[in-house]
């Protein structure tokens, strides 16, 4: 008589079976995670291990540890008494750069849900087409549209006469090397990351909860706050971060467009590895960066496995 | 003229698709009138025009031509949200994000009702569809059958004049359907709203409807009680698509009252019922005639005194199906007769090869209009 406690062997050999497919199946990651360990974790080991260093003078760092970077970060420390004194320059830079990205995120939003929406409702056929279309923009490199862009939007450019040839306004519009401009060049730049997942969002959507809806005495307004937009919330969600973290850390839109005036995180980051030659400080902004952004895609898994849960299909 | 107010008149409903290679005509100059407190069904094969003709009266489709009255009141101008009509749909159309009792509450809180009035609410509609234990669980964690009951709860708890259903059971199993069409039908009795419901299936139409409109090609073929649809089918349609028949080929010889006395393929002669529009028959005229096979009798032939009323056939095919036995008897028409004899009753078996004689009588005989 087989005693109950040894499972049959039949059921051993599965158990063993499966593992070994989890293991097989394993191997196909082990190119990508290669590629993200050398080139992603272990310079992100080295930025952080830098920002506790000392800067040498002609750049790079001197190997001594130092919290010195961290504290340049809130404070100014005096040269003569070494006294320190809380400024916030570096933290308005860090705050500009939010309220762009999240003025650019809005407007991507804006723009792109009814684009989504709308390319989402067409006929199979020319859903791929316009899919593809959206992706145009990438098939050029960034810094040409970015400076095409500036020539553009320029006091001298096309946009400016247009406008003074038509009466519009008496001088030129100040767009090029103001926050407006980068603002442009961010919704230009990340638009297509808020219209993607929004699309695949709302191509999912069943369009019959709308007449339900419909007939169940909504509006049409209700039936986007109550129904569509909920249900596409996925959607909203991966584009506003897919648009909004890139634009927290953008560094040739705020340059060309921006003029280099106002200066947003990634060239204040840029600048510590360039003119400045403060690696330590660069790494620093570096570091507090990725962790606001880690902590805002914290929120975003959060949200994700909520939306997950509530509709277990 | 009757001044009796109607829930559903649909006056002369005409609805035409444009498509690419033409126009399709889904709905063909349709008029209809649905009493209040009746539970009514549109039934016909897919693409008669049933379901278009709901959603003309949900509000989602908009007429080319004709009229929808509801109560009196011409309702073509308004949009789906502003009718006081609410639909079960075939696939429920359950908000996935919201739970049990937030689907319930939908319309209400729609219409702005009072926050404790719409408690109350949901909570009867959830005792009336036996769904309380589920007030908070989400769509994706139901049964089929349990969000169908969810589907009618939301539909039923604005109290709409009408409430109109687009196959519901047709995503259930057999047992859940049979058992829901009991339930639909005290649901209806209970609440007292106009139900209309679009099917396909005779056995539902039959088992739930008070009046049955058969429909096809866009038009209404017939509308009556179940009875009614099923003993006194106007057209071959109508009595092909409900039930099992006998057609025969006859020409009518005379007509007495409403009763034909007319001659099949071969000579043998029968009685048949002339009613509605095949009143118009005359003798002389070609005829089609239909024969429940449940309404014929089978004797065999040496028992037959030879009267007039017989006609000689032998069997060629017997299958047994339980409570009752098929017969399939060749007389001298084109088609062999089915014949359908109960097997409770005292009756012979006849074997394949006997010599019968089939008889019915002249009321089971209808005289078919076309």
């Amino acid at each position: 008589m087989p005693s109950p406690a040894t499972p049959p062997p039949r059921a051993a050999s599965e158990h063993a079976r499966a593992r070994r497919r989890l293991k097989a199946r394993a191997l196909l990651l082990s190119p990508a995670l290669l590629v993200i360990c050398g080139l992603l974790v272990l310079p992100l080991c080295i930025i952080v291990v830098y920002s506790f260093l000392t800067p040498g003078t002609y750049g790079g760092v001197v190997w001594r540890f130092s919290t010195e970077s961290y504290v340049q970060f809130l404070f100014e420390r005096d040269l003569f008494d070494d006294t320190l004194a809380f400024s916030p320059a570096y933290l308005q830079i860090y705050w500009r750069s939010f309220i762009q990205a999240l003025v650019a995120t809005t407007a991507c939003f804006l723009i792109g849900f009814p684009t989504a929406y709308y390319i989402a409702t067409l006929p199979e056929r020319k859903k791929y087409m316009w899919v593809l279309l959206i992706t145009v923009p990438y098939w050029i490199n960034l810094l040409i549209r970015t400076i095409a862009m500036l020539f553009l939007i320029r006091n001298e450019g096309p946009l400016n006469h247009a406008l003074l040839f038509a009466g519009l306004v008496d001088a030129p519009l100040k767009i090029a090397y103001t926050n407006i401009g980068v603002g442009i060049g961010l919704i230009y730049t990340y638009l297509p990351f808020m219209v993607l997942p929004l699309y695949a969002a709302i191509e999912r959507f069943d369009f019959r909860l709308v007449e339900a809806a419909s007939d169940l005495y909504a509006r049409r307004w209700t039936i986007l706050r109550r129904v569509i937009l909920p249900l596409a919330m996925p959607g909203v969600v991966a584009g506003s971060l897919l648009v909004f973290i890139p634009s927290l850390g953008a560094f040739i839109a705020p340059d060309l467009l921006g003029g280099g005036k106002n200066l947003m995180i990634g060239n204040l980051i840029a600048l510590q590895f360039q003119g400045s030659r403060n690696w330590p400080f660069g790494s620093a902004a570096a570091v507090i960066l990725m962790t606001i952004v880690l902590c805002a895609l914290l929120v975003y898994v959060r949200q994700q496995s909520k939306a997950r849960l509530r509709q277990l299909r | 003229m009757t001044s009796e107010l109607f829930a559903v008149n649909g006056i002369s409903i005409t609805k035409v698709y444009a498509g690419g290679t033409g126009d399709v005509v889904a709905l063909d100059d349709v008029s209809i009138s649905i009493k209040d407190n009746e539970f009514f069904v549109l039934l016909g094969p897919s693409g008669c025009g049933k379901t278009t003709l709901l959603r003309c009266i949900a509000g989602f489709e908009a007429l080319t031509a004709g009229r929808i009255l509801l109560f009196g009141e011409g309702i073509d101008h308004l949009p789906p949200h502003r009718r006081p009509v609410n639909t079960v749909f075939q696939h429920y159309a359950l908000f996935p994000h919201m739970t049990v009792s937030d689907n319930i509450a939908f319309s209400l809180r729609m219409l702005r009702r009072d926050e404790r009035e719409i408690a109350q609410t949901v909570e009867r509609m959830l005792a009336l569809v036996h769904m309380a234990e589920f007030a908070g669980r989400y769509p994706a964690q139901l049964s089929g059958g349990q969000q169908q009951r969810v589907a009618l709860a939301r539909a039923l708890a604005s109290h709409p004049k009408v409430l109109l259903l687009d196959e519901p059971l047709s995503a259930l199993d057999l047992k859940l359907r049979q058992a829901m069409r009991l339930e639909l039908k005290q649901l209806q009795e209970e609440t007292g709203i106009t139900f209309v419901l679009v099917t396909h299936d005779q056995d539902e139409a039959l088992s739930m409807g008070d009046r049955i409109a058969v429909m096809s090609k866009g038009a209404i073929q017939q509308t009556g009680t179940p009875r009614e649809i099923y003993d006194t089918p106007v057209n071959r349609f109508v009595a092909d698509f409900i039930g099992e028949t006998n057609f025969l080929d006859a020409t009518i010889r005379s007509v007495n009252a409403n009763t034909a006395d007319c001659v099949l393929e071969g000579g043998a002669r029968t009685g048949a019922t002339l009613a509605g529009p095949a009143a118009r028959m005359r003798p002389g005229d070609r005829v089609l005639l239909s024969v429940r096979p449940e309404k014929i009798a089978v004797r065999p032939r040496q028992q037959q005194p030879g009267a007039g009323h017989g006609i000689d056939g032998s069997i060629t095919r017997s299958v047994y199906i339980g409570t009752d036995t098929l017969y399939q008897i060749a007389l001298d028409t084109r088609t062999p007769l089915i014949a359908r004899l109960q097997n409770s009753r005292q009756a012979t078996d006849f074997a394949v090869g006997e010599a019968v004689s089939v008889s019915f009588d002249a009321a089971a005989c209808r005289v078919l209009a076309d």
